[in-house]
Order: C-alpha cells, then sequence, then structure tokens
C-alpha cells in the first residue's frame, strides 16, 4: 500500500486511508470491450466477478477470468494477485468445438 | 497361438520356426525372412496381376512386413503417421507401451497379406476356404479391439468404478487454477463438442506430466485463449503471458486453436525450429503458422533481446495424420496431437478411437493425471 500512497493522493486528495485501498481494474471481454471496477484490495475478486456477470448478463459458468494469461478463482483478491491500480483482467467465454462438416 | 495355426492351403513352413513370425511378439527376424519366402510365389503372383513390378521379393519389397515394432521404418500406423526424426528417435524411447502394439500391428498387417495373396489349391473347396477366412476374420476383430485398446493405452481394471465415484462427486476437479465441473465433463461423452475447459485442464495435465518427468520434453502449453487473443489483439495483449515462463527453455509449445466451431493444435518445436499445425479435417491455416511465427519472432526480441533467424524455421500443416470422420470429435483429436507430441511419439489413434479416448480423457481429468506411464 505505501508505494501507492503518493499515487492515490494524486487521484483523489481527500481520505487518504480509504483510498489507498481501493483500485481501479478494467475488465475487458474477448471482444474488446471493457468495464472498469473500483475495488478493495483485500476484496475478494468473486465479488467483481459476480458484478461483471449481471452487469454484462453473462452466465457465470460461461465466462473465464484471468490475469496474464492464468486463471483466476474467485477466492483471490488484488493484493493476493499483485494486481495495481489499472490493471486488466480478461473475461473470456466459453469456446466449443466439434467440427466443421 | 490357437488361432494362428497356419492353414495347410499356405502350404508347409519352410523352416520350423517360420509360425513364429505369425504369433510371437516380437519375433526373430530370421523367421520373418523364412516365412516370407515361403510365401514368395502367391505375394508375387498378387503384384503382378496387380500391374507391380514382380521381380522384387517379398522379403525385399519393404521392410513393413518385419514384425519387429522397434523398427523406425516398421508399424503400419506408425510408418504412416511418422511426423519426422524426432518423432522417430523419441518413439523407442517415450512411447514404452507402444512397442507391443507396433509388433502386433505389423503382424497384423503381415495376416492381411498373407490372406490377401493366397493362390487357393484347386482341391480347397471354395466354401471351406470361405469358413476358414470368417474364422480368420474373427480372430482378427477380436485382436483389433484389443490392439486399439493397448494403443490407446488401456484404463486400469478399476476404472469404471473409479469414474462412478467421480460422477457422483461432481467430477469437481481442479489444477493450477484451471476447473472443471459436471458441466465440462459433460462435454466429453460421445457425440459432444469439447469445451475450453476440458482442453485447458487437459493442457495442464501434459505441463505437470512434462514437469515432473525429466525424460520427456520439456513443454509449455497455452491455454485456448492464448491464440484467438494473439489474432485479435496482437503481441502486446499475451507479451505478459508467459512472465513466469522462459519460453525459450522449453523443447515444445503446444498451442490449442480454437477457430469458431472447431479446435486444431499447433506444435512449436523449439529443438527443431519448427512449427507444425495439426487439423484433424486436414485443412490448411498458413495463416496461423505466420501468426505464431510472428509470435516466436517477437517474444524473442522481447525475452531475450535477440532477433531469431526466421530462414531457419519450418512451418507446415501436416496432413498425414489421424483423421477425424465426423462433425465432433476434434476436441478429441486436437487433444491427443497434444497429448501424443508432448512424448515426441508418433500419432497412434484414429477415428475408431475417439469414443474410448473420449473415456479415457475423462478418466484422466477425473484422476487429475495422465494414463501413459513413462519410465
Amino acid at each position: 500500500m505505501d508505494n501507492n500512497a503518493n499515487h492515490s493522493e494524486d487521484v483523489k486528495d481527500a481520505k487518504p486511508d480509504t483510498t489507498t485501498e481501493h483500485i481501479s481494474i478494467k475488465v475487458a471481454s474477448s471482444d474488446n470491450s471493457e468495464i472498469m471496477f473500483k475495488i478493495k484490495r483485500s476484496t475478494k475478486l468473486a465479488k467483481l466477478m459476480q458484478a461483471y456477470c449481471s452487469r454484462t448478463g453473462k452466465s457465470s459458468g460461461t465466462v473465464r477470468f484471468l490475469v496474464d494469461g492464468e486463471r483466476i478463482t474467485g477466492e483471490s483478491t488484488p493484493e493476493s494477485l499483485g494486481l495495481e491500480d489499472g490493471d486488466t483482467i480478461d473475461a473470456m467465454t466459453e469456446q466449443v468445438g466439434g467440427g466443421q462438416h | 497361438m490357437a488361432d494362428g495355426a497356419r492353414p495347410e492351403w499356405l502350404g508347409p513352413p519352410s523352416a520350423g520356426t517360420s509360425t513364429a513370425a505369425y504369433d510371437s511378439t516380437p519375433a526373430p527376424s530370421q523367421a520373418t525372412a523364412d516365412d516370407g519366402r515361403a510365401d514368395t510365389r502367391s505375394i508375387l503372383s498378387v503384384d503382378s496381376s496387380l500391374g507391380f513390378r514382380d521381380t522384387v521379393p517379398l522379403w525385399q519389397s519393404g521392410r513393413v512386413l518385419s514384425p519387429s515394432g522397434s523398427d523406425a521404418t516398421t508399424g503400419l500406423v506408425a510408418g504412416a503417421w511418422r511426423r519426422g526424426p524426432a518423432a522417430a528417435s523419441g518413439a523407442g524411447k517415450a512411447a514404452g507401451g507402444s512397442g507391443a502394439a507396433e509388433a502386433w500391428l505389423a503382424q497384423l498387417r503381415k495376416k492381411i497379406e498373407d490372406a490377401l495373396s493366397v493362390s487357393y489349391p484347386a482341391a480347397v473347396v471354395a466354401t471351406s476356404a470361405y469358413d476358414r477366412l470368417r474364422q480368420r476374420e474373427e480372430s482378427f476383430d477380436e485382436r483389433l479391439e484389443k490392439a486399439r485398446q493397448q494403443t490407446a493405452f488401456a484404463l486400469p481394471a478399476n476404472a469404471a468404478e473409479v469414474l462412478k465415484r467421480a460422477a457422483a462427486a461432481g467430477f469437481v476437479v481442479e489444477l493450477n487454477n484451471v476447473p472443471v465441473t459436471a458441466h465440462d465433463m459433460a462435454t466429453l461423452q460421445d457425440g459432444k463438442w469439447l469445451n475450453d475447459e476440458v482442453i485447458n485442464f487437459y493442457m495442464q495435465l501434459i505441463m505437470d506430466r512434462s514437469a515432473k518427468t525429466p525424460a520427456l520434453p520439456r513443454v509449455h502449453a497455452f491455454n485456448t485463449f492464448f491464440y484467438s487473443t494473439l489474432c485479435e489483439s496482437g503481441y502486446a495483449r499475451v507479451r505478459r503471458w508467459t512472465r513466469r515462463t522462459k519460453l525459450f527453455e522449453k523443447d515444445l509449445v503446444i498451442v490449442p486453436v480454437h477457430l469458431g466451431v472447431h479446435w486444431c493444435c499447433a506444435v512449436i518445436d523449439l529443438r527443431q525450429k519448427s512449427i507444425v499445425y495439426y487439423d484433424a479435417l486436414l485443412g490448411d491455416d498458413p495463416g496461423c503458422l505466420q501468426t505464431l511465427m510472428g509470435y516466436i519472432r517477437d517474444e524473442s526480441r522481447d525475452k531475450c533481446g535477440a532477433d531469431i533467424d526466421e530462414s531457419e524455421w519450418t512451418l507446415r500443416c501436416d496432413k498425414r495424420i489421424p483423421r477425424q470422420q465426423n462433425g465432433y470429435d476434434c476436441g478429441v483429436f486436437a487433444v491427443m496431437f497434444a497429448e501424443y507430441a508432448s512424448r515426441d511419439a508418433p500419432f497412434q489413434f484414429s477415428q475408431e478411437n475417439c469414443p474410448f479416448l473420449r473415456r479415457r480423457v475423462t478418466y484422466e481429468i477425473a484422476t487429475v493425471s495422465l494414463t501413459p506411464a513413462i519410465a
């Protein structure tokens, strides 16, 4: 949190304690649409995932969340993943395939 | 042995050991030559009737009839689908279970050749020859089924029970955060289209086994979103996907390719500097090869600060591979291309194996380990 203190104060000069707690996370879907979320560093990402699904109307079973190509679970937090303000989470859509005939 | 007894209408074997070439595994090469010599006349008659040159004796016309499974030029399957020198050298070392199957296939091939090449003595009544052929065909079917299992690595005896228990528990497994649920496992039922979770989990299994087994090539397998992201958004968006992997320290990089409704698989071999594209429907995709070549170029620049010499690289779409013959099994082919390639093994499976391979993949995911045991 220390290393982000300056940055946070630049954005919002008041309420230093709570603002450093929150970061903005961009969720980018495979069709390149993006939604920004504000989330506490210590909040489980399951909350963000649910919010994203209800916002986009996607069923949670069909969306895969990745950070740098690696799957993340709802149990992880921005803190545990080392996510910084402005980082991106990819929201990929289920893929199926059988052949072309 | 009983079903391999030499029929009298084949003529007497020229040496006491010749029946060994029929059934024992593996037969000494001496026995093959003897056996071949005994059948020369009949083989040649078939060859000449087909308009082939008839001066080459059977035992010199090609080594395909040799029952020795370790021979790199031998084997119906291995020979037909061999993928290059690395595959040839790796096959003997890595595909431990395939030696017996290759030997058997060589024998099978010999049997078929024998059956086709017999010149029936006038004394043999057509009906009795027919009966014998029927018998032969039945034992052939039995052994073919056995070989399929062998080729595809049979599941343990308790597999059905294990799967039943896993299904009752809802099939929830996870490896490196990649989860699989009952919904995903249902895509492994016959006739269903495989989904990304199943394929991504299988890629984790392949990497996991490679990391634990020093004898195997060092493999990195991307997930199914890598290629689509690379295509749509370019290198920048996947640049960080290998931040925890030193890609150029690997031997093989496996890239599952999702094309809307179709699964393919590309394999980048960093040892041989090749990129090979495997489409079970035998499609061409030079664009995919170029995209991956571009990725290797950018990745090398970004991670190693070095330009690669692209003229050293060969790119190809391999067509001598098992072929999909329906509209739903491409995912099974794609994961099998990846699994076999990850062992440098020749592709010893076919469309007919797919129902079994679906069970095998289900079992492997449920038990979180791949079945081919590598010493």
